[in-house]
């Protein structure tokens, strides 16, 4: 692997863009990554990128006494290769398990949009086939508003005046479905 | 009071006929009085009557009786059903129209009879028909008592004359109100339909943004990650770079000033050798060097004196 054609110093995404584009879920994330993109350009942009060139010979003539040393510490420097390293091939699958989690998460969403998406068009054509409220008959407003009116030819409800809840779930009418009551435990039947 | 103020003299031989001009609240001058006229205590109750202004007044005062016999007319007529609108796709509506609301309850003769029970006598007896008709039938039935006149019917006339006081008194405000209490009923439910339409309105925009959102995600930000551990590794090398860079650079800094500082105590010591030796063969005088100074001076000022 060549040092010069792997080697990054600037960014290439457009930050302003795609946080235009992104809703306000992805935005942590959006944040997190363009901080640490940003330390590093810091740093990147803050140093040199290649170890800077010593004229060895002109510090030779200046200090003629340290000949010796200025040639160990010249064969040490030019011999020196500082390993540039690579990036572990875990991160990059994690990478791809992102990939797929995110494609999954895609899919669901889209999935939620369809299922919305008849909803709302249930929504809208209910309204669509609605006569104009003036002109509403009583039939009309059980229909359009349930949780507003009722109908006791087919819904059976049990006197609420407070408006307590009574016929919010049936298990009034579930526990007095056959008119019994709770009997004490000591009634008999044969007295 | 006698006429004899309002009849002129008669000519011999006619009838006498007194002319009794009808005075009336409605014939009073309707213009109010001039600056200087005030109105008389009559005048100012007709004006009153008639809403107009007093003199003193920029407008009338607003009375409980402002609206006697007005009616009242809704501002907007009810929305219309469209022609071919159907609860359902079988629905006949040529023999069950839709039963739209009317605007205004079906005219009524004499506020009892409808106009439709009416109107087919017209065509048989005229105007005066259904008049006629429903008079001698209330006559027939109460004649041979089918319908009993009882002790209490006499009040009839009393509570219809007090219904027409109420209507005709407070009718316009009754209306007025009442058409409010069912506007903001109306707009009740048109607020709870507007809600679940936006509601699905908002429901679509909000996803559609975030299929596009999801869809930026899936674009970018692999790339960020990919960019971001490159630049992470960029960083440490050209850490390591700095790092060895400056280790270089503190061993050569080093080896420059100690020569540096070597040298700077061999200037001093030379100088300080070269000082003292002089002062101490100027103070010992020695080989001369007092005299031979002071010879050089004295000669230097005879080239002097003379040049000058």
């Amino acid at each position: 692997m060549s040092q010069a054609a792997k080697r990054v110093a600037t960014t290439s995404v457009n930050w302003q863009k795609l946080s235009e584009r992104l809703t306000a879920q992805h935005v942590p994330e959006l944040q997190r990554l363009k901080g640490l993109n940003s330390t590093f350009s810091g740093v990147v942009n803050s140093l040199p990128a290649d170890l800077p060139k010593i004229d060895f010979a002109a510090l030779k003539q200046k200090l003629p006494t340290h000949a010796a040393l200025l040639d160990s510490l010249q064969k040490q420097y030019e011999s020196l290769k500082i390993p540039y390293g690579t990036i572990p091939e875990d991160y990059n699958k994690e990478i791809n398990k992102w990939i797929e989690y995110n494609t999954a998460r895609a899919k669901l969403h889209e999935l939620k949009t369809a299922d919305g998406a008849v909803e709302a068009n249930k929504v809208e054509e209910k309204w669509a086939k609605a006569p104009p409220v003036e002109h509403f008959e009583r039939q009309h407003f059980v229909e359009y508003f349930p949780t507003l009116f009722y109908d006791l030819r087919y819904q059976k409800r049990i006197p609420d005046p407070c408006e307590i809840g009574l016929n919010d779930t049936d298990q009034l009418e579930a526990r007095f479905r056959d008119y019994k009551v709770l009997r004490r435990a000591d009634k008999v039947d044969d007295h | 009071m006698s006429l004899s103020r309002v009849a002129t003299a008669p000519k011999a031989g006619m009838r006498l006929v007194a002319v009794i001009p009808m005075r009336a609240s409605s014939t009073v001058a309707t213009t109010p009085a001039t600056g200087e006229e005030q109105p008389g205590y009559f005048q100012k109750i007709a004006l009153r009557f008639k809403g107009i202004p007093l003199p003193s007044e920029t407008h009338a005062p607003k009375s409980l009786f402002d609206d006697i016999g007005k009616q009242f007319v809704p501002p907007e007529p009810l929305p219309k059903v469209p022609k071919d609108y159907k609860e359902h796709p079988e629905r006949d509506l040529v023999n069950y129209p839709y039963p739209e609301r009317p605007t205004f309850e079906p005219k009524t003769r004499l506020l009892m009879v409808p106009d439709s029970w009416c109107t087919p006598f017209h065509k048989i007896t005229g105007t005066s028909g259904p008049y006629l008709f429903y008079g001698g039938l209330f006559a027939f039935l109460l004649n041979k008592e089918l319908w009993v006149f009882e002790e209490q019917g006499h009040m009839l006339v009393g509570w219809i004359i007090f219904y027409l006081l109420v209507k005709n008194g407070f009718g316009y405000k009754i209306d007025q109100s009442l058409y409010k209490a069912y506007q903001e009923r109306v707009d009740y439910f048109k607020n709870l339909i507007k809600e679940d339409l936006k509601e699905a309105v908002e429901f679509r925009k909000n996803s559609a943004a975030e299929t596009d959102a999801l869809k930026a995600v899936q674009e970018n930000f692999p790339t960020i990650f990919k960019e971001n551990m490159a630049l992470q590794l960029e960083a440490t090398y050209r850490k390591n770079v700095d790092t060895v860079a400056t280790e270089l650079k503190r061993r050569l800094d080093y080896l420059q000033e100690t020569e540096a500082t070597k040298q700077r105590f061999e200037r001093d010591l030379l100088l300080k050798l070269i000082s003292e030796g002089v002062q101490k063969q100027i103070e010992t005088n020695q080989g001369d060097i007092k005299d031979a100074y002071l010879d050089n001076c004295i000669s230097q000022l005879k080239n002097l004196s003379t040049s000058s």
